[in-house]
């Protein structure tokens, strides 16, 4: 089953969409609310909207010592996705506009403007 | 309307911090407490409902509880899943099963063992599914269900203008009516410096901000309301079920849940005394009680603050101390606790005697099932 790792491995965020009704859909959804099952994987702008975060105080892996900020955005098609955020201990508020970055497959978001 | 089923047995096993047995010996416990407290023995059970923790490793309470029990012929056994709705998933499945004349006495339990030394702060790392996507939190560094709860929060918190004062207010509420529950485990005097001190696990929530964990089961024995008259305990009737899922990730499906059960009772918000909810974290506890109605969108902190929920407030609220200061039995904190007060067991922490409303909550605020309960067999 295609799925967001797919195109993440080749560099690229995408979503998803019913091919039928061109209703854009969550990420994990295999068919559509009107049960049509073919899914079309569109390009995404990469401009997404912060929805929530929070900042890790705590260690629950080496592979994340803290602080880190682990946001949801909505992106500006509609689904609505977590990411890492290039931020570390300094989050955006809720509200800010974010840019995606696609780096080893791994999909991140940073501030409009923030050094890579 | 009159009431179709009725708790009429309630018991606990040992509750710990430490190691006491593995969650099937804990619910061989519990269970035996219920039974004894209806005036029942074990051959007198027809029908066993068996819940859990989704994070317990696969196989902890099998169907074979049963025979650990010395149970049977059975009419009605089955382990039910419905993440933090689980118990009262159970007790409507038991409700349903006892209107329709399958079963006569029925015991739901709900046993866990997730505290188990130095090594158990794995099953809290284990990252809860937001996206759908297969192992995509953890990938992000999302661990725990702390951290999908803190992104709620984040976003609840941000939406109305609430603080994490307001998340201090919650919790010192739900302690002050632990401080009265001999059962409880943070039972201290908690202030708002405390809290402001306590440190962050994943902002904006504390350590404070987190259900306490324990060792250990409760069970309830259900039976039909025409006979519920007949046991050792003043029986507590079961009025109304109902459920809500929204599934776009907001806890909107409880609206539903709460106003299905109220209609299944026949009453309105207004003649509710005092509501049980699932609250694993203090943001949640307050984005549940904007979410039943108990309070205006965003207003939660307000009225949390102006002593509402607390001892002597207007609309008690986890008059036990919920998950936060008495213990985390996931959904069957919120029951147990409405079972001692419509019997008018609270002693020091008894609220205003009235339908109690009870919650369970599943996922991050996305699953919910709701009940009411009440002394009186006939409401309205």
């Amino acid at each position: 089953m295609t799925g967001i790792r797919d195109f993440l491995a080749r560099g690229e965020l995408r979503y998803p969409r019913c091919r039928e009704c061109g209703e854009v859909l969550a990420y994990a959804a295999r068919s559509c609310r009107s049960g049509h099952r073919a899914i079309d994987w569109h390009v995404a702008s990469g401009k997404a909207t912060l929805r929530a975060v929070t900042t890790y105080r705590q260690a629950y892996s080496d592979a994340f010592p803290p602080p880190y900020s682990v946001g949801e955005l909505e992106l500006d098609e509609g689904p609505s996705i977590v990411a890492l955020l290039d931020a570390g201990a300094q989050p955006p508020r809720i509200g800010t506009h974010l840019i995606a970055r696609v780096s080893d497959g791994r999909l991140t978001f940073h501030a409009e403007g923030a050094a890579p | 309307m009159a009431a179709q089923a009725a708790i009429v047995g309630l018991g606990f096993s040992a509750l710990s911090r430490e190691p006491v047995g593995t969650a099937r010996e804990l619910a061989v416990d519990a269970v035996l407490a219920a039974v004894a407290d209806a005036g029942m023995k074990p051959a007198d059970v027809d029908g066993l409902l068996i819940t859990g923790s989704p994070s317990a490793p696969v196989g902890a309470l099998p169907l074979r509880l049963q025979r650990d029990l010395s149970l049977g012929p059975l009419r009605l056994l089955a382990k039910i899943d419905g993440e933090g709705t689980s118990v009262l998933q159970a007790l409507q499945h038991a409700s349903l099963a006892l209107q329709a004349g399958m079963v006569h006495n029925v015991v739901c339990v709900f046993s866990d063992a997730r505290v188990q030394g130095s090594g158990s702060a794995a099953g809290y790392a284990k990252a809860m599914e937001l996206t759908g996507i297969p192992d995509w939190e953890a990938q992000c560094g999302l661990f725990g269900a702390v951290g999908a709860y803190a992104l709620a929060a984040s976003r609840h918190l941000a939406r109305f203008g609430l603080t994490e004062d307001d998340l201090a207010a919650y919790a010192i509420s739900c302690r002050q009516w632990a401080a009265l529950n001999p059962q409880a485990f943070l039972r201290e005097p908690l202030t708002l410096e405390q809290h402001r001190a306590s440190r962050h696990v994943a902002q904006p929530l504390r350590v404070l901000d987190c259900a306490y964990a324990v060792n250990g089961a409760a069970a309830v024995v259900m039976t039909a309301a025409q006979a519920a008259a007949d046991h050792a305990q003043p029986p507590v009737y079961v009025h109304g079920f109902g459920q809500g899922h929204a599934g776009d990730g907001s806890s909107a499906g409880a609206r539903g849940a709460v106003d299905g059960a109220l209609r299944m009772a026949g009453i309105s918000m207004r003649d509710v005394a005092m509501a049980q909810i699932y609250d694993p974290f203090s943001s949640a506890g307050l984005e549940l009680i904007e979410a039943y109605g108990l309070c205006d969108a965003g207003d939660s902190g307000r009225f949390v603050r102006s002593g509402a929920t607390a001892p002597g407030g207007a609309m008690p609220v986890n008059t036990g101390g919920g998950h936060l200061s008495g213990f985390y039995l996931q959904g069957m904190t919120p029951v147990a606790e409405a079972v001692v007060q419509a019997r008018g067991q609270g002693g020091a922490r008894q609220a205003r005697r009235g339908p109690v409303l009870v919650g369970g909550m599943g996922g991050c605020l996305d699953y919910h099932v709701v009940a009411v309960f009440s002394e009186h067999k006939a409401l309205a």
